[in-house]
Parts: structure tokens; C-alpha cells; sequence
């Protein structure tokens, strides 16, 4: 896939993300301080702190069992973090779980429906279930439905759509409620070339429009030419994180890639 | 070396190490519950798994030797239909020599004698066999006519005509039928065991065959081994070859029975379950998702009822096979070798061990053959099989009227309930079937029931009881994986699972209502009292409902659903004799109490749910709820009402019977002091101080506080509010005064009162020790326990008016029925004024206070 396919390539500067982040550090809006999960004896997060700048795309990027997915279930509420805070908005992430479930908007790694709704009718309940009018919500969902090319298949039954329809139906749910925060688990993993597009101009757009986005990937180009500000996560423990800009000069590479091998580089087993 | 490691492993290689992975795969699951319960309760719970599998073991073993008792008693039943078919009738062999006599000597003499005896006979044969006596007389009476007219054999000993499995080669049509069908009913129970009795309804995906056939192995070998694991997870089988053991015993001597239950009884046992497993994967490859979980879940109900066939059949075995001889006979034209073949029984009549043996195994060795044939034939026409075009989505027409409207999960549940085929059987079918069991099990009163209301009513209860208790668990499957979804929602799972208790209340109610329409239609004088019944069962289903919901599980990721600890269980079905044996004994306090009690359980169950909820996922995370808790609270008045009866029993035998009064108060009193000392003690220890539970903390953040509640001015306040409990105990205390002597002056309650009322002043030295009990002792440890820790809790679970009533309810569940207006009042007034004072010392007065003045 050729670089300039990528329709927000360059688009956004990381150099203005570095000074509105400098200058207003209260503006993240997901603080993580100090967190740590443990599954009895298995320890999935050591102890992890950074923070989401607000109207950012942040990516989140780690080998795989780095303790990604377990970050985001805790941002959701669905796990307890063993010790230290997470917030969203200034809201504890799982002691105000249903507040914080009004801001954010969640893209799970597979997205699983309802076998016996379409992709219509969960749209709908999910509508109804957040305590919109379903109609006026569907209404203003229908443009994002067409862009996402689900419109012949949106009242087929869910559990019959291939995993890049999925995916797109869960994205559609994530956005329903025009959250103030995205968490999308990788997001395009399994999606063909054009709906990855689909999917980071779509991202795009609402980050432009004032969303956050916390994505997880292991696409380093997408993170380059999307992101302005990256967290690389190894073995449970942050070992890098601020803007592009920032790890660059910090790291005094050019490429993510670099510093991302650099860093999660692991002594051979033997 | 290096074309071994090219050529993957061969058949049976693949077979073990696929059996030794599940073994292992059960091993590491119990070890995870080990280490998960451990965490939760600091290492401090015993683990009961272990027993309770012996038990499942001994349980179905027990089902399969039933299964072979079986069998023989439908051949010998089969037999005595053969020869009744002959013209003749089977009697007992005292009725024979009878009738024989009465044929040798005078008949007018004997007629007289020989009619009584007929009756006599008529009767026991209609017992058990069904008929009516007088028809079966006729015919006898015609019988000993026939013999004396022609000397024709017409009657015949039950010994003579049924022989029994030994004679099967000889035996008529019926016989042969009813043997054979007792047999397939035994294999058809085998078949649809599956992994066990957990009606797993959402398995809908084929397990790990996609990744496993990606290996170089033979596809027979997987589906062998995916047959065979059923064998070794569930004890249903265990206990097959007890069933070939029973049978062979029958026939052979003990030895050969015993080398029979190895050597055929095995063979044949995973026959049965590979063919389950065989069809399982048929419907797997073949049905659409929607289809899978209903066709699966129909198997395992056959599975299940047919077991249960064959134990509860075990009570009228001989009516049961009567019916169905008569239905089936018709058939009995068909040839039906199978018991005869899988007895070894040759056409001569006579029985060669060897031939059942190898007739057995090689029938086994064909089934097992063709189930995994069937496995690798579906395997070769794609795993993901031709459903597609089997359903091709929501029906076009009912797009756009869909509105999830003011409650979306109603709506959602509906649509399940239409589209899902799995619903029915989950929702409908299984719950009502463990029902009917139940109801089974508890024929003796249903029996009865012919006779009287209140014993149909009780019936309908246990049965919706029972509904409830299966389909509560239940609640979450409808969710499935999707459960992902309803945590995107800002609303949390309660508000799911509340909704789904109140359906499942809906449902269960409609099941009841159709018993007490008919109980209403027997009984059209009773209509007002079956009416009350169906109100209380309308209020006491929603509770019952919402306790069960709280028995909820998820299904792992790896599609096992977590096991349900007996204690909760057990916890769920509170209240529920005590309404039923109300209602059957038309004791209406009794009934109403157990409402009452079934509530506050459910509260109770919902706190420590509640508690877990957040958790489902997170089970590591998991903490049990933090003290004083409703269960605290309930067990600790169970502690102080049980404890004062026995110590007041000890007492007694002390003073003598004499000094009742004496002894009722000192075991009171003990009881009391005792039980709040040890609560208070407990709760220390738990880091709750005794302040915590005296007072009662305002609310956290309230800028506009009451102006008693400050700090303050402190003595002044707490005597003026000491002087208001003091007050409103002495104008509920002239309440409860007046009540009584309104009742007094009722018709029919007055006599009971007045009554009462001189044995209470009969008894010596009552007054003093009742007003020491009732004054000194009963306020502080009744206030700390209802007041205190019931209603906070109940407060925290409730809120509100809800929990004052609900309290004072539960308050007045304790006294005497004619007490319970003026008691609810008093605790209802102490929950308030506990709630706004801020201090429990004020309703501890009031209680004095009200005891003095009504005790005066």
C-alpha cells in the first residue's frame, strides 16, 4: 500500500501536538497512573501510567501479550485494576463504569452479536439501550452506515456477516453515541485494503470533529501517518510514550519501527 | 528421523493424545475453580466437588441398574399380554387353587364363596395392572365358567405366564416387542446423554476441529476421540455396563454377568455415546446456527426425560408397561429380535453367552465405525456445512416494524423468543420437564390433590418453583457472546437480568395460572381462596424469580459454563416450603410469612450478586461483599429466635415446668445478650465498630443536614429525641391496646383472644418475667438486629418506603399474627426514626416504652 493512499498522511502536524499538550496538560482526557492487574498469579500489568491528550489519536502499540487488550477492558470497566487509577473525563473507569460507558465508545478485538438481531436491530437497541430516539438516532447513523458500505447487508442477521463486516457493525456501535472517546482494539486487523481506509478516514473524521481515539495496532506505517501521539507497552510496563515528535527525538531514530524494535527487544531464550 | 517428523501421527496415536489432552484440559479447569475459590475466601472454604461426583457416579449407576429391572419386568409383563391375548387370564396362584376347589365340590355352595374371592382378585389386578374391577370380575367369572364347562385351562398362575427373560425365545409377540423397546429406550437414553447433564443450548460453534484438522492427522481419529471424550467426562456412563451386567444376570450365572459387563457392557456403552456424539456433529455441519442450539438442546432433553422415564417409571412399572402393550400391540406383528440378540438368545430358546457377546461387539464396533465414518464424510464436505442457504435472514417484512421502544430488553427478549429455535426448548420445554418431575416425585400429595384445593394449589407452587429454579440460572444464555455488548450500555447487567427475572416471573406465573384455572374449575366453591393463592404466587414468583436470576453464570470463552455453588442454590428455594405448606395446610400467616421471608432472601441474594456482578470477568478481582450484610443480619435473628427456644428448653429442665415464664425469659434474655454480643464481635473483627451499626451515618455530601444530626449540643438533643421515642412509644403502645380490644370484641377472632389472653394470666410469675424480658432485654438486642443491621441493609438494597415496610414486615413475621399491625407499625416507625434521627437510642425507648404500656 502505497503512502499517499492514506488520506490523512501528513495531515496532521505532530509538532502542534507537542505544544497543545505542553501547554495544557490538563486537557487529557484518559489519565492512567500507576496501574497493575494481576490474574492470581499471572501478572498481565506491572505498572503503567500515561495520559490520552484530549481531541488526540493515540496509538497504542506492543508485541503481542504485552497487556493491551487487558488495558482496554480496564478502561471499560469490565476488569478492576489491581492497584492504582485509571480515569476517563476525571471519572474512576470502573467505580463510575456506567458514566464513563456514556463516553466512551468500544471496538472489541472480535466483535460478537446477537444471533437472532440484524445489524439493524442491535444499531437500534443499542440506540434505545443508551436512551436515544431510536428513530432520530438511526437517521443520523444512516450516512455512516452507506459509508461503511453495510447498507445491503444491514438487515441480514449479525451473526451471518464476515468478520470485516464485524467489525464495521461494531465500529458503528462504538460511534452511536458520539463518545467523547474511542477505544477500538485493533481496529483493522483482518480488514481488507479498502476498508482499512474506510475505517482510518472515518477515524480521522472524528478526531477531527474533537474525538479522542486510543487505538491498539501492530501496523507501524498507520501509526505514523495517523497518530499524534504513540504509547509503546512491553511485558505489562510503558517503555515509551509523548508525541511522534518527542519519541523521535528522544530515541534519536527516525522511524517508529526502530524505536519500537529497540524497545521491545528481547534476550534469545534459551 | 526426519520422515517421521514429515508423516503425521497415525490414528491411534492421535485418538490418545487427543483423550490425554482433554483429560488434562479437565484437570487444569478444576484447579483453576480450586485456586478461584481459595482467593475469593482466603482459603477458608472445602471443596465438596469431590463428593458430589461420587455421588453423580452412584446416582447413575443406580438409573442404569433401574433400566435393566426394567426391561425384565416389561418381557414378564409382555408375557402375561400373550397369554391373556390366548383368551386367557393370569391370577394369583392362591385364586387358582380357589377356583379349582370351587370346581370339585357343590357349586351353589361355593358360588357365594367363589364371588367374593373374585371381587377380591378383580380388585388386586386392577391395582396393578390398571382396568376396571368390574369388568376384570366379569371376565374371571366367565373364565371358571369356561373351565368347568369344558375343562379348558382358562386361568393361569402370573409364574406359569411369565416366565420371565429366560424364556424370551418362546415367548409371543408382546413380549419380544416390549423387551425390545425397553432396550432401545435404554440405548436412546445412552445416545442423548452428551457431556453431561448441563443443557448447554449455545453451542453453536464446532469446537476446535477447524485447527485440528489444519495438523496432518486422520480426521477419523479426531472425530473417535471428540466421541470418546463424552465417555470419560460424564458418569452417566460409567454406569452402562451395570445395565448389561443386570440383564446378563438374568439369564447367565454371576460370573458370566460380571465378564459380560466388561466385555460387552463397555463395547456397547461407547457405542451409545459415539453415536450422540456422531449425531451432534450431523446437526452441527448440517443446521444453521439459529437451528444448532434448538436441535442440541432437544437432544439433550430426550436424553434427560428419557432417564427420568426410567426412574420415576420404576413406581408403576407394571401400569406403565401394560399401557404400552396395549398401545403398541399392533406392532407386535414386526419382528423384534434386538433383546433376544443382545441376550445371545438363539432361535431354539436356547442362550449362548458367546453369541450375545460377539452379537453385542459387533454391533458396537459397526456403530462406532459408522459415527466416525459419518465425522469424516461431513468433515470432507466442508466444516462450515450448507446452512447458508438454509436461512437467509430476518424475513424482509418485518424490517422497519422492529422499534425498541420504552424497555429495548423486553423487545430484544421477544425477538429471541420468535427467531431463536433454541428459545422454546430453553425457556419452555426443559424447565417445564424438571418440573413435571419434581411434581412426580411429590405424586403423594398430587393424589390427594384430587380431593382437596389447597393440595392443587400447593402442587402448582412447587412446579413454578421449580420452573424458576432451572430457568433462572439460565438467564444469561440468550446473550451468549454477545454479552459484550450489554457492557457498552451505561445501564450494567442489573438492569438486564431485573428485566429478565421479571419475565421469567411472567412465564412461570402463566404456568401456574393454567393449574389454578383448572384447581378453580374442580373446586367452584374454593374460588376466592385460589384466587388469594394466585395473587400471593404472582408476588412470591417475582421474588422467587429475581433469587434465581442471581444463580446466573457465564460461559467461558472455552464454552464451559461455571458450576453454581449448592450453598446458593440451596439459599434460592428460602421461603419456598413455607409458602407451600401454608398454603397446604390453609394456614394463611404461614403463607404470608414465607412471601415475606422469600423477599428479604432475595434482597440478600441481590446484595452479595450485586457485589459479584462487576466481577463476571474479572473473577480474580472478585471480593465478597463488605459487612454487616442483609445475610449477616438474617442469620444472626435465626441465631437469637432459634437460641432462645433451646435455652429456654435448658431452663426448663432446670426450674421445672413450672416456671415457664421463668425459663422463657431467661432464655431470651441469654439468647439476646449472647447473639449481640456475638454479632457485634463478628463485626469487629470485620472492621465494622459497634458506632457503625448504632448509628446512622448522614449522607456523605449533603450540605442541608438536619439540625439534630450535628455535632452540637449533643446530651440535649439526644434527650429531646430520647423524650419523642419515649412519646410515640406510648401512643403506639394505647394503639396497640385499643387494636386488641377492638379484636376482642369480634365474632369468632374475640373467643380466641379472651381465650389466650386467661391462659397468659394463668401461668405464674408471667407478667414480671415477660415485662423484664419484653422491656429490659427484647429493645436492645431487637434494635440492633432489625433496626440496626436488617433495615440498613435493606435500606441500601431498597431504599426508600420499600425498605421500612419491607422491614417492618419481616419484623412482624416474628410475632403472633393478631400482633402483626401494631408490631409492623412500631418497627416501620423505629426504621424511620432511625433513618432520620440518625441514632438507633431513640427507637430502642420507643420499643420500651410500647412493651411497658401493652404488657401493662
Amino acid at each position: 500500500m502505497s503512502e499517499s493512499q492514506l488520506p490523512c498522511g501528513g495531515a496532521l502536524d505532530p509538532s502542534m501536538a507537542v505544544t497543545e499538550t505542553a501547554s495544557q496538560p490538563s486537557a487529557a482526557i484518559v489519565r492512567i497512573d500507576g496501574v497493575k492487574k494481576s490474574f492470581g498469579y499471572k501478572v498481565a500489568l506491572k505498572n503503567v501510567s500515561f495520559a490520552v491528550p484530549s481531541g488526540q489519536i493515540c496509538g497504542l502499540l506492543g508485541p503481542n501479550g504485552a497487556g493491551k487488550t487487558t488495558l482496554f477492558r480496564l478502561l471499560m470497566g469490565i476488569l478492576k485494576a489491581t492497584e492504582g487509577n485509571l480515569t476517563i473525563d476525571g471519572r474512576d473507569a470502573f467505580d463510575d463504569r456506567m458514566e464513563v460507558k456514556r463516553l466512551i465508545g468500544f471496538l472489541p478485538d472480535e466483535p460478537v452479536f446477537y444471533s437472532y438481531l440484524s445489524g439493524h436491530e442491535v444499531l437500534e437497541l443499542s440506540a434505545a439501550m443508551h436512551g436515544f430516539d431510536v428513530a432520530a438516532t438511526m437517521k443520523r447513523i444512516a450516512p455512516l452506515i452507506a459509508k461503511l458500505r453495510l447498507l445491503q447487508d444491514i438487515n441480514n442477521y449479525a451473526e451471518d456477516y464476515s468478520r470485516g463486516m464485524k467489525k464495521k457493525l461494531g465500529l458503528l456501535l462504538a460511534m452511536l453515541h458520539e463518545p467523547k472517546l474511542l477505544v477500538l482494539d485493533e481496529p483493522t486487523n483482518g480488514l481488507d485494503v479498502e476498508s482499512t481506509h474506510l475505517f482510518y478516514d472515518l477515524i480521522f473524521e472524528t478526531a477531527e470533529q474533537g474525538t479522542t481515539v486510543l487505538f491498539s495496532t501492530h501496523l507501524m506505517d498507520h501509526v505514523t501517518k495517523l497518530c499524534s501521539h504513540a504509547v509503546i507497552i512491553n511485558e505489562g510496563t510503558v517503555v515509551a510514550k509523548g508525541s511522534l515528535e518527542e519519541l523521535r527525538s528522544t530515541f534519536g531514530l527516525a522511524s517508529l519501527e526502530e524505536i519500537f524494535l529497540q524497545l521491545t527487544a528481547r534476550p534469545p531464550q534459551t | 528421523m526426519k520422515s517421521e517428523a514429515r508423516t503425521g501421527p497415525g490414528f491411534w496415536r492421535t485418538v490418545w493424545l487427543l483423550l490425554r489432552s482433554a483429560r488434562k484440559r479437565a484437570a487444569g479447569r478444576r484447579n483453576r475453580q480450586q485456586q478461584l475459590l481459595g482467593n475469593r475466601s482466603g482459603g477458608r472454604a472445602t471443596n465438596w466437588s469431590g463428593f458430589g461426583f461420587v455421588a453423580a457416579v452412584f446416582f447413575m449407576a443406580l438409573i442404569n441398574g433401574a433400566a435393566a429391572y426394567f426391561v425384565s419386568v416389561a418381557v414378564e409383563n409382555g408375557q402375561r399380554f400373550d397369554v391373556e391375548r390366548q383368551g386367557k387370564i393370569v391370577v394369583s396362584q392362591n385364586f387358582l387353587e380357589v377356583a379349582q376347589q370351587a370346581l370339585q365340590t357343590s357349586p351353589a355352595l361355593t358360588n357365594r364363596y367363589l364371588d367374593l374371592q373374585v371381587s377380591t382378585e378383580a380388585s388386586r389386578i386392577a391395582e396393578k395392572y390398571g382396568g376396571k374391577p368390574a369388568d376384570i370380575a366379569a371376565r374371571l367369572r366367565e373364565a371358571v365358567l369356561t373351565m368347568q364347562k369344558t375343562g379348558a385351562q382358562a386361568l393361569v398362575t402370573r409364574e406359569e405366564a411369565s416366565p420371565g427373560l429366560t424364556a424370551l425365545a418362546k415367548s409371543g409377540g408382546v413380549a419380544t416387542m416390549l423387551g425390545s423397546v425397553a432396550l432401545l429406550w435404554w440405548a436412546l437414553m445412552l445416545v442423548f446423554q452428551g457431556e453431561g447433564l448441563e443443557l448447554d443450548l449455545q453451542r453453536r460453534r464446532h469446537p476446535m476441529w477447524e485447527w485440528l484438522f489444519s495438523h496432518p492427522v486422520p480426521a477419523g481419529g479426531v472425530f473417535l476421540a471428540e466421541m470418546l471424550s463424552p465417555v470419560a467426562a460424564n458418569p452417566m456412563y460409567w454406569g452402562g455396563p451395570l445395565f448389561v451386567i443386570v440383564l446378563y444376570w438374568f439369564v447367565y450365572d454371576p460370573g458370566l454377568a460380571l465378564l459380560a459387563g466388561v466385555v460387552v457392557g463397555i463395547p456397547v456403552t461407547v457405542a451409545a455415546a459415539c453415536l450422540g456424539k456422531a449425531l451432534e456433529i450431523g446437526v452441527i455441519l448440517r443446521f444453521s446456527p439459529r437451528t444448532r442450539g434448538a436441535m442440541i438442546g432437544l437432544m439433550g432433553w430426550l436424553g434427560y426425560a428419557s432417564m427420568m422415564l426410567f426412574l420415576l417409571g420404576l413406581f408403576v412399572v407394571d401400569k406403565l408397561t401394560g399401557a404400552l402393550a396395549k398401545i403398541l400391540t399392533p406392532f407386535a406383528l414386526l419382528p423384534w429380535p434386538w433383546l433376544r440378540l443382545f441376550l445371545g438368545g438363539k432361535a431354539d430358546g436356547t442362550f449362548s453367552f458367546t453369541a450375545g457377546v460377539l452379537t453385542c461387539e459387533w454391533a458396537a464396533a459397526v456403530t462406532i465405525a459408522a459415527a466416525v465414518w459419518l465425522g469424516v464424510w461431513g468433515a470432507r464436505q466442508g466444516l462450515s456445512g450448507t446452512f447458508a442457504a438454509v436461512d437467509a435472514g430476518p424475513a424482509p417484512s418485518r424490517i422497519g416494524e422492529t422499534r425498541f421502544g420504552r424497555e429495548p430488553l423486553y423487545r430484544k427478549e421477544f425477538l429471541w423468543f420468535i427467531r431463536d429455535r433454541s428459545a422454546i426448548v430453553q425457556t419452555i420445554l426443559i424447565p417445564l420437564t424438571v418440573a413435571s418431575v419434581q411434581v412426580f416425585n411429590l405424586r403423594g400429595v398430587l393424589s390427594q390433590a384430587q380431593g382437596a384445593w389447597n393440595y392443587l394449589c400447593g402442587t402448582a407452587i412447587l412446579f413454578g418453583t421449580y420452573f424458576l429454579w432451572v430457568l433462572g440460572p439460565k438467564s444469561l444464555s440468550s446473550e451468549g457472546s454477545a454479552l459484550w455488548i450489554a457492557l457498552t450500555w451505561p445501564r450494567g447487567l442489573e438492569s438486564l437480568l431485573k428485566a429478565k427475572a421479571w419475565l421469567w416471573s411472567l412465564i412461570s406465573s402463566g404456568i401456574v395460572a393454567l393449574v389454578l384455572i383448572y384447581a378453580a374449575f374442580q373446586f367452584p366453591a374454593e374460588i376466592w381462596k385460589i384466587t388469594l393463592v394466585g395473587v400471593g404466587w404472582f408476588f412470591f414468583g417475582r421474588s422467587m424469580a429475581e433469587k434465581t436470576v442471581t444463580l446466573v453464570t457465564v460461559t467461558s470463552p472455552s464454552g464451559e459454563p461455571e458450576k453454581i455453588p449448592w450453598g446458593r442454590r440451596a439459599a434460592a428455594q428460602l421461603g419456598m416450603l413455607t409458602f407451600s405448606i401454608g398454603v397446604l395446610t390453609q394456614q394463611w400467616n404461614i403463607a404470608v410469612v414465607g412471601i415475606v421471608y422469600s423477599y428479604v432472601t432475595a434482597a440478600a441474594m441481590w446484595e452479595g450478586f450485586r457485589a459479584r456482578l462487576p466481577y463476571l470477568y474479572d473473577p480474580w478481582s472478585e471480593k465478597l461483599p463488605p459487612p454487616p450484610t442483609l445475610l449477616h443480619a438474617m442469620v444472626a435473628i435465626s441465631i437469637l429466635v432459634e437460641g432462645g427456644a433451646v435455652i429456654t428448653g435448658i431452663a426448663m429442665a432446670v426450674f421445672g415446668r413450672d416456671n415457664l415464664a421463668v425459663a422463657q425469659a431467661i432464655g431470651y434474655a441469654v439468647s439476646a445478650v449472647a447473639v449481640s454480643i456475638g454479632v457485634a464481635h463478628f463485626l469487629d473483627k470485620r472492621g465494622v465498630g459497634l458506632h457503625e451499626v448504632w448509628e446512622w451515618p448522614a449522607k456523605a455530601g449533603t450540605q442541608t443536614r438536619h439540625w439534630w444530626r450535628g455535632e452540637e449540643g449533643g446530651f440535649a438533643k439526644l434527650l429531646l429525641l430520647l423524650c419523642a421515642g419515649a412519646a410515640a412509644g406510648l401512643a403506639l403502645g394505647l394503639f396497640a391496646r385499643g387494636y386488641s380490644a377492638i379484636l376482642e370484641q369480634l365474632p369468632g377472632i374475640g373467643e380466641t383472644v379472651r381465650q389466650g389472653k386467661a391462659e397468659f394470666l394463668k401461668v405464674p410469675n408471667l407478667k414480671i418475667s415477660y415485662a423484664v424480658m419484653a422491656v429490659v432485654f427484647a429493645p436492645f438486642a431487637e434494635e440492633y438486629l432489625f433496626r440496626g443491621l436488617l433495615f440498613r441493609a435493606l435500606d441500601r438494597e431498597w431504599g426508600g418506603w420499600r425498605a421500612i415496610l419491607g422491614s417492618a414486615a419481616f419484623f412482624a413475621s416474628y410475632h403472633p399474627p393478631l400482633a402483626w399491625l401494631p408490631v409492623a407499625m412500631l418497627g416501620a416507625t423505629n426504621a424511620w426514626l432511625f433513618k432520620k434521627s440518625g441514632r438507633l437510642a431513640p427507637a430502642v425507648i420507643l420499643h420500651m416504652v410500647y412493651n411497658a404500656v401493652v404488657l401493662r
